[in-house]
């Protein structure tokens, strides 16, 4: 079957690593939707962060002057109840969601990590036990965990990631010790200890290079769910303070009627702009999954 | 077989304890003076408070009164709800029918959506079917439930008029229906769409298998190979998948219910969170906590029947 | 008239659609299968062997298309069926499936259904081929499975693949091929996935099935002892071609390809002077798209010369001895 399955096996190898990162980059560009993801991702998060200098307005800045306005020249966007821009309010809270979605999966990421590394290094108990932990998490509901700790420790961005690493890094966490489980028993490994390498040094500097590459995949998905996660939680009230703009609390104030009928650009723009950004970030995390892991 | 259960039984009791622990202890730690937790208020304003803590016991040890907690939990007694001052198990007992009703629906509608549409997927693997399911799938896991959820009813319920925007009419079948339609639709969009993936992975998986070959070479039609062999063999990880997904549906229905008035758990939970009714708030999770327990136990001997490898060792 | 080849294969071409890259795999098999002897193909792993076979039944992965070239199957009753040119998974191809002709896989742990009892895997190809009752089917499969060694064959048939050994599964594979009684057996390395005393019983077994029933055998390995065991002729590959054919005694007598001399070489043989090195052929084999029109071979073959730039003819060394070398069979010693 092995024939079958790799018609190329016995190929030279050492053209191989020289191609390894052209075929990576070829690959991803044959995914148009990734490529498509990647530009808007790019497009986003440069917009966010020049703010500034695409909107005049301030988006904490009542103007009763302008109330509920619909969209127009001056308001793009429109404005909400108490005269703020949408546009400059989607514009600032895009730097909090996003953030609030990159830094959580960082840390997740980066605790998965550390675990993963330390139970599939050492296995037997230690491993069982991190294992028998992330089952739990896993089987636990996410959403509710995160507003049991909501109301701990209160509403605010800091708490939000510090709840989403506390019960993300189950993901990361299972990749990175399969992929250990299988490297620990490598030639490689085995020399590292004969030369009396410290645990730590072969753990960190000589397994996790060649493990990292599932954890690609699985930190921009986890971006894309916190920003979801974050959004549902505000939308909810339950999230970061409503003094704070993020995608979810604009939303917020779509809880009445007259807003979902009458109101509609309060909703439909931070929304639309939402829904596409979390879905240029999927699009990409699949091209990068095309990458790193063809199989899944 | 029964041994196999017996253990994974076992194993979900060391769990259960672990969590109701977590719940206790979060639970002292939480501003609530235990006294009107656990007393009725309208005795409570009757009493002596210190007399009261000392007839409850709430003088002893930490681990003594976790027993004993422990043990009122066990037969049904929950406690009192901070705010609405009505017993917990009252409360649950009010909300839960409605979130059971919604989640089955779901959870049968989105299964069989996403299975269909996954094995679609995989018999037709790099074709335009597939490819538009798995961007459509891609989509549907990235718009926000809520968001969809607005969506659906500025069009159904306000521009069209077909359906109410929310609550949950009990009275008529049909007035039940017709108000279950939106929000079971916005739940069902979201998990088919990450449901789909995982059918058509773990059906192009087991496509690979040396054994699909086998079956080709005895000359059976290709709808027998599929079913009877692919399917059947992808259907075990499809179920793990599924209980994985339990708790994204749990969650998913705490956004929906409160979007749509549904009056369940969800919405309980959300009730409870923004008045800061502690108790309410922990006895809710460690029900939810005990029902994602008890389904993933299911989903284990579903498993067990299915699979021999598991059923005869 | 009964054709006294009971599969022929002419210039056989198979590729593979990797991503956007297409790479021939197979380019111009050529072989001839005669009826009731046993034909061994061998060579190198990834030089195709598999795949010739797998393109011979359609089996080929859904990336994996025949490009070119001929199959014919002449059935016992005097028919000639171009295989080729079937549906893959039509009604046509499926009625010789299973039916005329069974194949059994390398890896037996992963080719039994692990949800299934064996009794239904084997009663499925009964089933689909022949007018009988399940109990009929049923009965058949408990004889054939007695037939083929297997203890208390009555209750095994009841338990599932994960209660067998790996020699046992690969005889509940060899009675999937068989039950239905085909004219030609396809082993495509059966024993490979096997311990060294399994391999000679299952071994022992399949020469037993063809000199007491007459099967005609294609035999797939790279296990030259095997070769020299179990087959009447052989057949060479390298690098997607057949690069010599002949009898089993033409073959190790009179090798006359360069690479079929040089495979002899590195094989150990009982009795070999004590001290001796085993020759290993020198450089790699090259990848599948790297190749040019000329001899795969060239860029390892001591005898390479000008000429095998160009494309190579078959010719024949002697009688029924096919060799595709300029150098016909002439290596100087």
């Amino acid at each position: 079957m092995s024939d079958m399955a790799n018609p190329a096996a016995g190929t030279v190898k050492e053209k191989k690593r020289v191609s390894q990162a052209r075929r990576n980059l070829e690959t991803f560009l044959a995914n148009k939707l990734a490529v498509a993801g990647g530009l808007v991702v790019i497009l986003f998060v440069a917009m966010v962060i020049m703010a500034p200098l695409l909107t005049p307005y301030d988006p904490a800045l009542p103007d009763l002057k302008s109330i509920s306005q619909p969209p127009s020249p001056e308001h793009i966007f429109g404005t909400d109840k108490i005269g703020r821009d949408v546009f400059a309010r989607v514009l600032y809270g895009g730097r909090t969601s996003i953030m609030i979605g990159v830094v959580s999966s960082f840390m997740g990421s980066l605790i998965g990590i550390v675990l993963g590394c330390i139970g599939g290094y050492f296995g037997g108990k230690i491993d069982a036990f991190i294992v028998r932990m992330s089952e739990i998490f896993m089987t636990f509901p996410q959403m509710i965990l995160i507003l049991i700790l909501t109301t701990f420790v209160g509403k605010s961005v800091f708490n939000i990631i510090f709840i989403f690493s506390f019960t993300g890094w189950m993901t990361p966490s299972r990749l990175i010790r399969g992929k250990f489980l299988t490297l620990r028993e490598e030639t490689y490994v085995s020399v590292c200890r004969a030369f009396g390498i410290s645990k730590f040094s072969i753990m960190f500097k000589h397994i996790l290079p060649n493990a990292i590459s599932p954890i690609i995949v699985a930190f921009s998905i986890n971006v894309a769910g916190y920003i979801l996660s974050e959004a549902g939680l505000s939308y909810l009230g339950l999230g970061v303070a409503a003094s704070v703009p993020t995608w979810g609390n604009i939303l917020n104030a779509a809880k009445s009627v007259d807003v979902i009928l009458n109101e509609w650009w309060l909703w439909v723009f931070p929304g639309v702009v939402l829904s596409l950004f979390v879905l240029s970030v999927n699009f990409l995390g699949d091209g990068l999954r095309d990458v790193y892991d063809p199989k899944g | 077989m029964l041994k196999y259960f017996v253990k994974k039984l076992l194993m979900t009791i060391p769990m259960l304890l672990l969590l109701s622990f977590l719940v206790f202890g979060a639970l002292e730690f939480s501003p609530t003076d235990p006294v009107s937790y656990m007393v009725s208020p309208d005795m409570a304003s009757n009493v002596d408070m210190d007399a009261m803590r000392e007839t409850l016991g709430l003088n002893r040890p930490f681990l003594v009164r976790y027993f004993d907690w422990l043990g009122n939990l066990l037969r049904g007694e929950f406690g009192y709800s901070l705010v609405q001052g009505v017993s917990i198990s009252k409360l649950i007992g009010r909300y839960l029918p409605a979130t059971f009703q919604l989640a089955i629906v779901v959870l049968a509608l989105s299964t069989i959506l996403a299975i269909g549409l996954g094995f679609l997927a995989a018999v037709k693997q790099n074709t335009k079917i597939d490819y538009i399911c798995s961007v459509l799938g891609v989509v549907g896991i990235s718009i926000p439930q809520f968001f969809l959820g607005l969506f659906l009813i500025l069009v159904f319920a306000l521009k069209l008029g077909w359906l109410p925007i929310g609550g949950r009419s009990a009275s008529t079948f049909w007035g039940m229906v017709r108000n279950m339609v939106l929000p079971v639709m916005t739940m069902t969009i979201s998990m088919t769409a990450a449901l789909m993936r995982y059918t058509r992975n773990s059906m192009l998986d087991v496509l690979n298998k040396d054994y699909i070959k086998t079956a080709r070479s005895k000359g059976i039609p290709e709808w027998k190979v599929y079913i009877k062999h692919a399917f059947r063999n992808s259907l075990t990880p499809i179920l793990t998948l599924l209980c994985f997904r339990l708790p994204m549906l749990i969650g998913g229905s705490v956004v929906i219910e409160s979007l749509f008035g549904w009056p369940g758990i969800g919405n309980l939970i959300v009730t409870a969170v923004s008045s800061s009714d502690y108790p309410l708030i922990l006895i809710t999770t460690l029900m939810t906590a005990a029902v994602t327990m008890f389904a993933s136990l299911l989903v284990d001997l579903l498993t067990a029947i299915l699979d021999p490898r598991v059923r005869l060792s | 008239m009964q054709n006294d080849n009971i599969l022929q294969v002419k210039g056989l071409r198979t590729g593979f659609q990797m991503g956007k890259r297409h790479v021939e795999v197979l380019r111009g098999v050529d072989f001839c299968a005669r009826r009731q002897r046993t034909l061994a193909i061998v060579g190198e792993s990834g030089c195709g062997k598999s795949v010739t076979v797998h393109s011979v039944l359609q089996l080929l992965p859904l990336h994996g298309h025949i490009l070119g070239g001929e199959v014919y199957y002449n059935t016992p009753d005097g028919n000639s069926v171009r295989l080729d040119q079937l549906e893959r998974y039509g009604k046509e191809m499926r009625a010789i499936r299973g039916k005329e002709i069974g194949i059994i896989f390398q890896d037996p742990m992963a080719s039994l259904n692990p949800v299934y009892t064996i009794g239904a895997q084997i009663m499925e190809n009964l089933l689909q081929h022949e007018q009988i009752t399940k109990k009929e089917a049923r009965e058949r499969a408990i004889e054939m499975l007695a037939h083929l060694g297997i203890p208390d064959a009555a209750a095994r048939v009841n338990d599932y693949p994960h209660q067998f050994s790996g020699g046992m599964k690969q005889r509940v594979m060899i009675a999937i091929a068989m039950v239905c009684n085909p004219a030609l057996l396809i082993a495509d390395e059966p024993t490979t996935a096997l311990d060294v005393t399994i391999q000679a019983q299952i071994m022992d077994l399949m020469k037993r099935l063809q000199d007491e029933e007459g099967k005609s055998i294609v035999l797939i390995t790279h296990n030259m002892g095997l070769v020299a065991e179990m087959a009447n002729d052989v057949a060479v590959m390298y690098m997607g071609q057949v690069i010599e054919s002949g009898t089993v005694e033409q073959i190790f007598e009179n090798p006359c390809h360069p690479y079929t001399r040089a495979l002899m070489q590195s094989v150990p043989v009982l009795g070999m002077e004590p001290g001796k090195r085993l020759a290993s052929i020198s450089g790699q084999t090259p990848a599948p798209d790297e190749l040019d029109e000329g001899c795969a071979f060239a860029p390892r073959c001591p005898y390479v010369s000008e000429q095998c730039r160009k494309p190579v003819e078959d010719c024949e060394a002697e009688a029924g001895h096919t060799v595709k070398c300029v150098l016909k069979g002439r290596l100087a010693e």
